[in-house]
């Protein structure tokens, strides 16, 4: 065979399932009755919904950075036994069905859970609320950031690290003026594309934390409430939101592809 | 006189040669007190790997020369602090940093020893100047913006300072992949610098270089060391490079140290057939002592006789047929060193040193006698290729050792090489295939101490 021929197989292939990933979101912007969008886009509820998902998405990615970059530096750095097993605990979540989280954070943090249950009797829920949105959020969305700043860290030359500890730095400068500048390309991809997943989360909040409606609960509850047409402005919404995002994570890496490179 | 000494027990006189060199071993540790010494002794098991390195030398350019994986970074590491030896001591001028008896490891961070990887780790995310200031050492804290502005200005002083020194004005906002591979070199040492080390620690800082750019960039080194008088210890697997900047050159080989010396005593006098390879002594032999044949005129009533090789000696080392006329080599002068044999073994192994053998056109005569009045052995060979070497000519020979009968023998695989000036070669200018006198004196011969570390 010809390298021309195998080539425009592999080509062929490729092209076969982009159009199959692509035909979807076209059709449904050819189908979209744009007239009707703004309408049903000032609907308060719409507004509410999109401001909650903004807000919890935003507050969970502030709290999975706290938490997961260190985590992410840690397994790229030290050795310690049952790292291995800290990993596979890291990509749990990422296969677990969306589902099956929410129904575990509730068996926890519900109204009956042992944790949910004090701060319910205090006049906190933690679930059905802002937290309780948060919370899925936070479980789904963190094994993005904590691979994605692993990875990155990885790639940061240990022999950085080394030069600076013969400078007198401790590892706490060391990490914050060092590891983590290097590494910041890779985490704030990380970081972004957790912010995208937590936004998305329809899964384990829909069992969390039906209410505050998030923006895919809202779009569920138009879907089979009302029916697909009430449900495509909001589906126009999250895929803006999304197509910017991504766009963003896009450029982020191409500016520190073009540093390395210059 | 001669035929006097002719007529004395030959083989006696042998073993009285043999056991002089015996009782002369020289040490390897150099002596000293402390100040202006590094002493280094490290064991440390990694893996299969053992590291038991251990000497002691003046402060000054030392370099730890040895073939990749003979445990030179690793040295250079715990130096450092890097890597926590499970035993030994290192002390530099005097201070102890880290000595596993006495339950001392100065961590890295107050060691003050400055350390240049491989590829120089220069912080990718900081300009030339950011680089240089991340490793000032931090002014004592004080609530004050005066004091502040005053330190400020103090730190930049200090880099402008740096950067002028090292030839890097105009570069301080470059970051360094906008940089070359000479110029990275120079941020990296500013950096080391601006620590102000009490040593510094270079690890195979040529590697990452042009070949074009690599001699000129050594001298530059040479001249920094000179200048700022920090003592420096880098590592190297290149022989030239040792030879070219090197005041006191370790030998690591398999995690232990082979030789110590000047970089006359290493290339001149390698310890052992392994330290020889090393610095580019190829030409290993291995022989015994030995009356030679008496029909030789000038020939002395005891010489070095060549072994055939060993099967695993390399290819450059030099055989002899069995046959008793074969493959004499005269004895060193009493002007070498001692030359200790091989305890237990008669069986001696040696070197011909490269640059001390003469060679010449050979005449219109017969094959030339084997030794002369001055006590050297000629031999013929057939030169199988010469090549320009740098400033110099490489002879590869295959030496044709001829006994009194007219038919001399190959030396079979066994290739001799010999470096001679330009000037030299156009004297004796012959084409491949061709035959040439050699002439080797007993300058040209040394003896190993010992067969291995």
């Amino acid at each position: 065979m010809g390298r021309n021929a195998g080539r425009s197989i592999l080509a062929i292939l490729g092209v076969l399932l982009l159009l199959y990933l692509v035909s979807p979101v076209g059709y449904f912007l050819f189908q979209l009755p744009w007239r009707a969008v703004p309408g049903q886009l000032a609907d308060p509820t719409a507004i509410s919904a999109l401001v909650t998902s903004l807000l919890t998405a935003t507050v969970s990615i502030v709290v999975i950075a706290v938490f997961g970059v260190p985590l992410g530096y840690i397994l790229a750095r030290r050795t310690f036994t049952g790292r291995g097993i800290l990993t596979l605990l890291v990509y749990l979540p990422l296969v677990f069905p969306p589902v099956v989280s929410g129904i575990l954070l509730l068996l926890l943090y519900g109204p009956y859970g042992p944790i949910g249950g004090p701060f319910t009797n205090a006049g906190f829920e933690l679930d059905s609320s802002f937290t309780g949105v948060v919370l899925s959020q936070i479980f789904v969305a963190s094994p993005f950031v904590i691979i994605a700043a692993r990875s990155a860290f990885e790639a940061v030359d240990p022999a950085l690290e080394q030069v600076a500890i013969t400078f007198g730095k401790d590892s706490w400068e060391i990490f914050w003026r060092v590891n983590l500048p290097v590494a910041r390309a890779g985490v704030i991809a990380g970081l972004l594309l957790g912010w995208l997943r937590a936004l998305g989360e329809f899964g384990a909040t829909v069992v969390m934390a039906y209410h505050p409606y998030t923006l895919p609960v809202y779009i569920f509850v138009q879907l089979s409430g009302t029916g697909v047409d009430a449900a495509l402005p909001l589906a126009l919404l999250t895929l803006a939101v999304s197509f910017v995002g991504v766009s963003f994570v896009l450029w982020t890496q191409h500016i520190s592809n073009r540093r390395k490179v210059a | 006189m001669k035929s006097v000494m002719r007529e004395t027990n030959d083989t006696t006189k042998a073993l009285a040669l043999e056991a002089q060199y015996r009782d002369e071993v020289a040490p390897t540790i150099l002596a000293g007190d402390g100040e202006n010494m590094l002493s280094v002794n490290l064991h440390h098991q990694l893996g299969a790997f053992q590291l038991a390195i251990n000497f002691q030398v003046p402060l000054g350019l030392i370099v730890l020369l040895g073939s990749s994986g003979a445990g030179k970074s690793l040295t250079l590491r715990s130096i450092a602090g890097l890597l926590h030896a499970q035993q030994g001591h290192v002390v530099v001028n005097g201070q102890v940093l880290f000595d596993s008896a006495a339950g001392i490891h100065v961590p890295t961070q107050l060691r003050h020893i400055g350390y240049v990887p491989q590829h120089y780790a220069l912080f990718p995310h900081l300009t030339v100047a950011e680089n240089i200031l991340f490793a000032l050492p931090p002014s004592p804290a004080r609530i004050s913006w005066q004091y502040w502005r005053k330190q400020r200005a103090v730190r930049r002083t200090r880099v402008a300072e740096l950067l002028s020194i090292l030839e890097l004005e105009g570069l301080e906002r470059r970051y360094p992949v906008t940089l070359s591979g000479g110029q990275q070199q120079r941020v990296a040492l500013a950096r080391a610098l601006a620590a102000e080390p009490r040593l510094l620690l270079l690890d195979e800082p040529f590697n990452a270089l042009d070949a074009a750019v690599r001699e000129r960039l050594r001298d530059t080194l040479k001249q920094f060391h000179r200048r700022f008088a920090i003592p420096i210890v880098l590592v190297t697997h290149d022989h030239a490079e040792a030879q070219q900047l090197a005041d006191t050159i370790v030998v690591v080989q398999h995690g232990q140290v082979a030789q110590v010396g000047s970089v006359n005593d290493i290339f001149y006098a390698p310890r052992t057939p392994d330290v020889a390879q090393l610095v580019g002594q190829h030409n290993v032999f291995t022989a015994q002592f030995a009356p030679p044949p008496n029909q030789q005129k000038f020939a002395p009533p005891v010489a070095l006789r060549l072994q055939p090789p060993v099967p695993s000696s390399s290819q450059s080392s030099i055989a002899s047929s069995q046959n008793n006329e074969h493959g004499w080599l005269p004895l060193p002068g009493a002007d070498l060193p001692p030359i200790p044999s091989i305890v237990g073994s008669k069986v001696i192994s040696g070197c011909i040193r490269t640059d001390e053998i003469v060679v010449r056109r050979r005449g219109a005569g017969s094959v030339p006698p084997m030794w002369t009045a001055q006590g050297s052995v000629q031999w013929v060979g057939v030169l199988q290729e010469a090549q320009l070497y740098g400033h110099m000519v490489r002879l590869l020979i295959h030496p044709y050792v001829p006994g009194l009968s007219s038919d001399g023998l190959f030396i079979a695989e066994s290739v001799l090489e010999v470096y001679l000036s330009r000037g030299q070669w156009r004297d004796v200018e012959v084409a491949s295939g061709q035959q040439l006198v050699l002439e080797i004196p007993s300058k040209a011969i040394h003896l190993f101490e010992r067969l291995a570390i």
